[in-house]
C-alpha cells in the first residue's frame, strides 16, 4: 500500500510526519468518554448477548416510542419524524449500526430499565419517573432534549451502552413536523437526529454544518440529514456493513512547540474542500479520524474558541474530557495526504504555542449574524457572507471559501457588535459541489477557519418531490441488482434495505398498502430467510432526494432546508424480483445516499451503492464488505467448489472461464452465470482468469 | 447529552450592525435567567456540600446522586402555605439528582449538575415529597461560590461543560457574584413557586 512520495504534501507552518502505522486504535475519534480523565469512548457492543437492552444481540439496537408524542401535533407526524431520524442513522454506509422500532413504550421513563424509550415530557419540566421514590425525579427545565445514557463505567466492558432514553421538553418548547408553517416551533426530526447521535455515543461537533453542532434554530435550522462528518463518526464507532473495509483512518498527534495538544480540532478537507470529518485531540495530544473514503485530504488544526463573549465551538460544547483544553497554540496550514481503501496512515501535525492570532466567532449572511454555521445555494449570486472574530485586521484581511465552484466578487471590512468582520459578496456555480465547505479568514500572515461554516445546497425549486417509481430488484450471482427509473429534478437517491417494521417505523411515510406492493419490493426468496438474521424477508425502499420545496424557514434562522422524501407510494403494483433459487444474500445493511450528492456518488470517493447506467437508468448494488470500492464497482464473487471460499472474479466473466481459487487453488470454471456458479474444472492448462479490462457497459451486469 | 433551542443564536442586524444583545456570557442551553430559575424552584439555598452519594434509586435500576446540603442561608422560597416547612439554617437537605456512577454503570448526559463535599453552593430547588429536593434547570440552577475578593464580592460560576445555551440570555445573564443574585431574587415581582 505504497503511493508515490509526490502525492504528499507541505503547507504552511504545519510540520508534517508521515508513517504507515499498523494495528487499529478505535479508541480516540471524538466521541462521548467515560469519564473526566479517561479517553474510551462509549459505544452499544452490537455483539454483547448480555446487553441489557433487548434485542442489541440482534446486532440491531432497539428503540421505543411513546404513542402520545408531542401536545403539538395531532397527526402522528412527531412519531414518523423520531422514526425516520433512526432510520438515517440506520442508512450509513460503511456502519454497522441498524436501530428498528420495537414497538410502543410502556412508559415515560429515562430508567435503566433496558428500554431505549423516547416521549415527550409535556406536564411538567420534571420528569416523574413514576416510582414511588422522589430520587429519581429530574428538572429538565431549559433543556430542548435531553439523551440519557447508560454506559459500563469500568471493566472490560467500560464504555459500553447498556441503555438510553430521549425527552423532549414539551412543557417549555413548541414542536412542528413542519417547520415552513410554524417556524417559531423546533423540529422534531432535526433534534431527534442530534439527539439519537449522542445515544449512540457522538459527542457535539465543532463542523457547523453537522447533525451534532450544539445548536439549531427554530424552523429550519438544519437539514434533516447527516453531515460528512456526522457519518464518519458513526462509522468509527461502528464499522461495518458495505464499503467498511474500504473506509481509512487517519491519526497522529498534534504538537505545539514540542507538546502535545489536548482538546485541538483537526479536520481533513477531502479534494472539494469540503470538511469530511474532526476529531479533538485527547490529553495526550493524539487524534482518530476514522471513517473517511479513500482518497486526497488536506488535513488543518487550530484551537477551540475562547468560551467567552460569542463563540462557535468551545471545549464547554463538549463533554468534562475536554475541559481545560488547550487554546494557545497557533492555527496549522494545510497538510496534504492521500488515504488508500483500508489503509490507516499516521500524519502528525506540529505548530508553535502562543495565543491563536485569529479567534472566529459569528457568521454573516446577507447582513445577518449568528454563531452558527450558514449556506448558499447553487446558482446563488450576490451572496455576502461574512466572518466576525477577535484578531483580524482592518486591512489586509480576506475571506474566502474552500473548494470550487464559489467566486469572490469583492470584500469589504467592518465592525460587527465590537468584532471586526470580513464580508465577501460571492457567486456560487451552479455545478458547485454540495457540501460543507470552510470559510477561511487570512489576516496579518495568519489563518483561521470556520469549519463547514458555508454549506452549499441544492438550488431552490417548487413543487413536491419527485416520486420514483419501475424499482427492480434481482439476484445475480451473489449480487443483489436495484433499478429503477430516473425521477425527474431528482439530484440523487436514498437507498434503504431491512425489515418491513425497519422501513416503516412508526407510523413511517412510505407505509404501502401492501406488503409487497407499493414502494417495496421483497426478497423473499427461502435461502435468503435462511441468511437473515432476523428470519425475516428484506425490503428496498427508494426515495429521491430533491431541491426543497420551501425556502429558508424560521425568522434568522440558519435556513438549511434539507432534500425531501417522497410524500407517498408512487403507487401501482410492482412485479416481484425474480429469485434464482441457491442465491445469497449479504447481510450487510444497505446505505443511504448522503446528502447532497448526486446519482453516483457517496460523499466521497466511493461511489457508493449508486451508479448511473446507459439508458437513464440508476441502479444500486448491494453486496459484501467490499461492495463500495473506489472508483468503481467490487468484482462480483462467487463460492469455490472445493473449498467454499470466496472467488473474486472479472467483471466481465463467461460461462467456461476458468479461475483459481485463492484459498485451495484449485482450477475453477464457471458453470453459469446468473447466479454465478463455479464447479472443478477438469484438465485445466495454466488458463487465464479472464478479460481484466471490465469494460462491459453496465446493463450486461445489471438485471 | 443535551441539546439546547437556539432560536436567538441567529443575531439580527441590519446594515452590518448588530441589532441584538450580546451575551455577556455565552453559556449553554436556553438560558434561564433568575426568574426563569425561580419560577421552576420552591426555595433558593445557600449552603455547604457535606457529602455525595450515588446510590440505585429505589428498586428502579438508576444511578442517583445523593446531596446532603446543610443550609446557610435561605435566599427565597418557600411560597407559604406550600409543599412542607421551610427549610431553616443548620438544616441538612438531601438533593436528589439522576446521574453518577454506580457499581460499574455510568448514568451521564449533558448537563448535569455536579456536586463535591465542602463545595459552598446557591441551588434553585423544587421539593419533591416531603424530604427531598431536586435541582431545577440542570447545571443551571447550580452556582459554585468562590472566596471573597478584596471588595468582599463572592463570585458565583456555574459548571456547565457539555451544553451549549443556543440563544442570548435575556438581560445579560444571571449574576456574577452573590450579592447581585441576591438582589435580582429580591426583585423578583412575586414569590417562588415551582411552576411545571
Amino acid at each position: 500500500m505504497r503511493r508515490p512520495a509526490g502525492q504528499w504534501a507541505l503547507a504552511g507552518a504545519a510540520a508534517l510526519a508521515l508513517g504507515f502505522a499498523a494495528g487499529g486504535s478505535a479508541h480516540a475519534y471524538t466521541r462521548s468518554t467515560t469519564s473526566t480523565s479517561s479517553a474510551t469512548p462509549i459505544a452499544w457492543d452490537l455483539d454483547n448477548e448480555g446487553t441489557l437492552l433487548p434485542n442489541v444481540s440482534d446486532r440491531q439496537v432497539g428503540y421505543r416510542l411513546d404513542p402520545a408524542g408531542s401536545d403539538d401535533i395531532a397527526d402522528g407526524s412527531d412519531l414518523a419524524a423520531v422514526a425516520r431520524a433512526f432510520r438515517t442513522w440506520s442508512s450509513v454506509t460503511g456502519s454497522a449500526l441498524r436501530f428498528f422500532d420495537d414497538g410502543p413504550a410502556s412508559g415515560r421513563t429515562t430508567l435503566n430499565d433496558g428500554e431505549f424509550c423516547v416521549f415527550w415530557n409535556e406536564a411538567s419540566t420534571v420528569i416523574d419517573q413514576g416510582t414511588a421514590s422522589a430520587d429519581d425525579d429530574m428538572s429538565i427545565a431549559g433543556a430542548l432534549a435531553v439523551a440519557f445514557v447508560y454506559r459500563r463505567a469500568s471493566g472490560p466492558e467500560a464504555g459500553e451502552i447498556i441503555d438510553a432514553n430521549i425527552v423532549f421538553n414539551g412543557a417549555q418548547f413548541a414542536w412542528t413536523t413542519d417547520p415552513a408553517a410554524h417556524p417559531s416551533r423546533y423540529d422534531v426530526e432535526s433534534v431527534a437526529l442530534h439527539e439519537i447521535g449522542h445515544a449512540l455515543g457522538l459527542d457535539h461537533s465543532p463542523v457547523a454544518a453537522s447533525t451534532l453542532f450544539p445548536r439549531m434554530s427554530t424552523g429550519h435550522g438544519r437539514p434533516r440529514s447527516l453531515d460528512a462528518d456526522d457519518v464518519a463518526g458513526v462509522i468509527a464507532a461502528y464499522p461495518g456493513g458495505n464499503s467498511a473495509a474500504n473506509r481509512s483512518v487517519l491519526k497522529g498527534n498534534l504538537t505545539a512547540s514540542g507538546h502535545g495538544v489536548a482538546g485541538g480540532m483537526v479536520w481533513a478537507l477531502d479534494a472539494q474542500g469540503r470538511v469530511a470529518a474532526h476529531a479533538m485531540t485527547l490529553k495526550d495530544g493524539s487524534y482518530h479520524m476514522g471513517g473517511l473514503w479513500p482518497g486526497p485530504y488536506t488535513v488543518f488544526a487550530q484551537p477551540l474558541n475562547a468560551p467567552s463573549g460569542f463563540y462557535l465551538f468551545a471545549e464547554t460544547n463538549l463533554g468534562p474530557y475536554f475541559g481545560g483544553s488547550d487554546g494557545a497554540f497557533r492555527a496549522t496550514g494545510g497538510a496534504g495526504v492521500t488515504l488508500l481503501p483500508g489503509e490507516e496512515i499516521s500524519l502528525d501535525l506540529a505548530t508553535l504555542a502562543g495565543p491563536p492570532a485569529l479567534d472566529l466567532k459569528l457568521v454573516g449572511r446577507n447582513g445577518s449574524f449568528s454563531n452558527v454555521g450558514t449556506w448558499a445555494r447553487r446558482g446563488e449570486n450576490n451572496l455576502t457572507i461574512a466572518v466576525a472574530g477577535t484578531g483580524l485586521a482592518a486591512t489586509g484581511t480576506s475571506l474566502s471559501v474552500t473548494g470550487p465552484g464559489v467566486s469572490i466578487l469583492s470584500t469589504s471590512t467592518s465592525t460587527v457588535a465590537g468584532l471586526p468582520a470580513v464580508s465577501v459578496r460571492l457567486s456560487v456555480a451552479a455545478d458547485a459541489p454540495l457540501g460543507a465547505r470552510d470559510l477561511v479568514v487570512t489576516s496579518g500572515g495568519q489563518r483561521a477557519a470556520v469549519l463547514g461554516g458555508l454549506e452549499i445546497l441544492f438550488p431552490p425549486s417548487s413543487g413536491p418531490p419527485p416520486a420514483v417509481g419501475g424499482l427492480r430488484v434481482a439476484l445475480v450471482g451473489g449480487w443483489v441488482d436495484l433499478a429503477w427509473d430516473p425521477a425527474p429534478r431528482a439530484e440523487g437517491y436514498r437507498l434503504y434495505r431491512g425489515s418491513l417494521a425497519t422501513l416503516r417505523g412508526a407510523g413511517y411515510d412510505h407505509q404501502p398498502a401492501a406488503a409487497d406492493g407499493g414502494c417495496y419490493l421483497a426478497v423473499t426468496d427461502a435461502s435468503l430467510r435462511g441468511d437473515a438474521a432476523t428470519g425475516e424477508a428484506l425490503y428496498y425502499l427508494v426515495t429521491a432526494l430533491a431541491p426543497p420545496a420551501e425556502g429558508p424557514a424560521g425568522a434568522g434562522s440558519a435556513g438549511q432546508a434539507r432534500p425531501a422524501d417522497p410524500g407517498g407510494c408512487p403507487g401501482g403494483s410492482l412485479p416481484r424480483p425474480a429469485l434464482s433459487p441457491g442465491a445469497r444474500v449479504s447481510l450487510d445493511p444497505l446505505p443511504g445516499i448522503a446528502r447532497g450528492t448526486a446519482p453516483g456518488s457517496d460523499g466521497g470517493a466511493c461511489p457508493g451503492p449508486m451508479a448511473a447506467l446507459s439508458q437513464g437508468r440508476c441502479a444500486a448494488l448491494v453486496r459484501g464488505p467490499s461492495a463500495c470500492y473506489q472508483g468503481g464497482r467490487r468484482d462480483p464473487v462467487a463460492e469455490c467448489a472445493e473449498c467454499g471460499a470466496e472467488v473474486e472474479l472479472p467483471r466481465k466473466v463467461s460461462i467456461g472461464e476458468i479461475v483459481e481459487c485463492p484459498e485451495c487453488e484449485s482450477m475453477l470454471e464457471v458453470a453459469d452465470v446468473s447466479p454465478l456458479t463455479l464447479e472443478v474444472a477438469d484438465d485445466v492448462e495454466d488458463e487465464g482468469s479472464g478479460d481484466e479490462g471490465g469494460a462491459e457497459e453496465d446493463e450486461d451486469w445489471l438485471q | 447529552m443535551t441539546w439546547l433551542s437556539s432560536r436567538a443564536a441567529t443575531l439580527c442586524a441590519a446594515a452590518g450592525l448588530l441589532l441584538a444583545a450580546a451575551p455577556a456570557g455565552a453559556t449553554l442551553m436556553r438560558p434561564l435567567s433568575v426568574a426563569d430559575l425561580a419560577s421552576h424552584a420552591d426555595v433558593v439555598i445557600r449552603g455547604e456540600v457535606l457529602r455525595v452519594d450515588v446510590v440505585w434509586a429505589g428498586t428502579n435500576p438508576m444511578p442517583v446522586t445523593l446531596v446532603d446540603l446543610r443550609v446557610s442561608e435561605v435566599l427565597a422560597g418557600p411560597p407559604q402555605g406550600r409543599r412542607g416547612p421551610a427549610p431553616a439554617p443548620g438544616q441538612v437537605l438531601t438533593l436528589s439528582q439522576p446521574g453518577g456512577v454506580k457499581d460499574d454503570v455510568e448514568l451521564d448526559y449533558a448537563g448535569r449538575p455536579r456536586f463535591q463535599p465542602g463545595q459552598e453552593t446557591v441551588v434553585f430547588l423544587a421539593r419533591r415529597g416531603a424530604a427531598r429536593f431536586i435541582p431545577v434547570g440542570l447545571a443551571q440552577g447550580v452556582f459554585r461560590i468562590g472566596p471573597a475578593d478584596g471588595a468582599g464580592r463572592r463570585a458565583l460560576t456555574r459548571d456547565l461543560d457539555g451544553v451549549t445555551f443556543v440563544e442570548p440570555a435575556a438581560g445579560g445573564g444571571v449574576p456574577a457574584d452573590l450579592e447581585g443574585l441576591r438582589r435580582a431574587l429580591a426583585a423578583l415581582p412575586r414569590e417562588l413557586g415551582a411552576t411545571p
